[in-house]
């Protein structure tokens, strides 16, 4: 199957368990890269960009329904992308530490507006319950019950379609801004990985700054610091 | 056997609960959805069923996996008053809302603030040494609470009807507490593990970098979105690099 058809499915299917509510969790990048990976053929690889965009959202807590980044989609995207780029280039370590920036930020940007996307949808979608309201007058609830179902559809198109447009465009891009800036920064950006992480300590850290489990957060620091230090 | 035979219309239909939230009913459309197969049963005639129908498509807020308790309950009460117990539609809203309101409150803080941290800080500590663990550990962590909370939820609330809403709530999620003190835990040794990484791959200007990357962080999520604070700090991590 084409590659990007491919993970386009994917990425709808992954729509179904991150906004369809059935929240069995294998969207999240963690799973979503593996997934992606294991899809083209390269499941290292996939695992590999879908840990490090993991661990840039990880101390991220939505409550009361609020909102979130589209990370399951980003992380389609970015490991995507990553893995079809490499393998343009036949795998060549001086630029793919590059690769994994574009990759990356591309994605941050799909999952922002994969969020403002269906801030749009919640603030219109009630025409489903309104339109279910009127079929249960006249009667009809099984055709008010299709409804909420045929909802499912729009997430697994969205995410769809998306992909579809969005994963040859990046491809575009990220080839353009290699072949005119790699010879530049070879090796650079391979540190990346190492950096990145950092995000994710930060919002860790604002998670545990709390009364009840700021103890637990410092010991898990200094036992984990030490023991590392000893084992070297 | 039986029990998981007569209420399987309703527990497939509780995982899609969530998938026509709205800004006004919120999940008014799929609370409906999933009680829709027993409508039929509580009528007596086509204008209550309407009746009933309508009841059960207001507004409807609650966390999505804690929200089988609730259904549980509404379809308990709504069993007894089609048997004949004196039980009004009112008084199953208000138990509907009440019910809600506490059992949110209990699953957003422990499945967004103690469970997925705490799954997905040990699958990344494993995933950062490439190893396969990371996700297995973190889907059947949070899949054993998920699918006890969902489906033993819901059997709960059919069961128990609105007594319920007592001692049942205030034991849910008993292991909060030392979940809690698990995820920080992690989260520390989250932490350690990315600093003494970056020791290793640059020294001191990298760990010194690390630091004002989480400082950063913290400033910015004080005014911005989360997603917008990550991506102002990859971006300067980037120019870090260039530089």
């Amino acid at each position: 199957m084409n590659p990007i058809l491919a993970t386009s499915l994917l990425g709808g299917v992954l729509a179904l368990d991150n906004r369809g509510s059935l929240k069995l969790m294998i969207s999240q990048p963690l799973c979503g890269g593996l997934l992606t990976g294991i899809v083209l053929g390269a499941p290292a690889e996939g695992f590999f960009v879908g840990v490090v965009l993991q661990v840039m959202f990880l101390g991220h807590v939505s409550m009361r329904g609020e909102s979130r980044p589209d990370t399951p989609l980003g992380s389609v995207f970015a490991a995507a992308l990553y893995i079809l780029i490499n393998r343009d280039c036949g795998w060549n370590p001086t630029v793919s530490g590059l690769i994994l920036f574009c990759s990356l930020f591309l994605a941050i940007v799909v999952s922002a507006i994969g969020q403002i996307a269906y801030r749009w949808w919640e603030s219109r979608s009630w025409y489903f319950t309104d339109l279910a309201m009127r079929y249960v007058s006249e009667g009809k609830s099984s055709r008010a019950s299709a409804l909420h179902l045929s909802t499912l559809l729009f997430h697994f198109l969205y995410a769809f379609i998306v992909m579809l447009v969005v994963l040859p465009s990046g491809q575009i891009v990220v080839r353009f801004v290699v072949s005119r800036t790699s010879g530049d920064f070879s090796g650079s950006f391979n540190p990346l990985y190492v950096l990145v992480p950092f995000i994710g300590a930060g919002s860790l850290i604002r998670l545990n700054l709390v009364k009840s489990r700021v103890f637990w957060f410092v010991a898990g620091f200094l036992v984990s610091y030490v023991f590392l230090l000893v084992r070297g | 056997m039986n029990m998981w035979k007569s209420h399987w219309n309703q527990l497939w239909r509780l995982f899609f609960l969530q998938t026509s939230r709205n800004n006004r009913t919120v999940d008014g459309l799929g609370f409906f959805h999933v009680l829709s197969p027993l409508i039929n049963r509580w009528a007596n005639n086509q204008r209550e069923k309407a009746d009933i129908s309508r009841r059960h498509l207001q507004y409807f807020n609650a966390n999505p996996i804690c929200a089988s308790h609730v259904v549980g309950v509404v379809e308990n009460l709504e069993e007894r008053r089609t048997s004949g117990d004196e039980i009004s539609g009112e008084q199953i809203e208000r138990m509907k809302d009440a019910l809600s309101a506490v059992i949110t409150a209990r699953g957003d803080y422990f499945f967004e603030v103690v469970l997925v941290p705490l799954g997905l800080t040990i699958g990344s500590i494993f995933a950062i040494y490439s190893s396969y663990v990371g996700p297995v550990i973190f889907l059947a962590l949070y899949n054993y609470y998920h699918f006890q909370a969902r489906i033993g939820g819901y059997l709960k609330g059919v069961q128990l009807g609105e007594g319920l809403g007592g001692e049942h709530v205030t034991n849910i999620f008993k292991e909060q507490g030392f979940l809690g003190g698990c995820a920080a835990f992690a989260s520390g040794a989250f932490t350690a593990l990315v600093f003494t990484r970056a020791s290793d791959m640059g020294g001191l200007r990298y760990v010194g970098w690390g630091i004002a990357s989480i400082v950063g962080f913290l400033l910015l999520r004080r005014r911005l979105p989360f997603v917008w604070s990550v991506a102002i700090v990859f971006l300067t991590t980037f120019l870090f690099l260039l530089v």
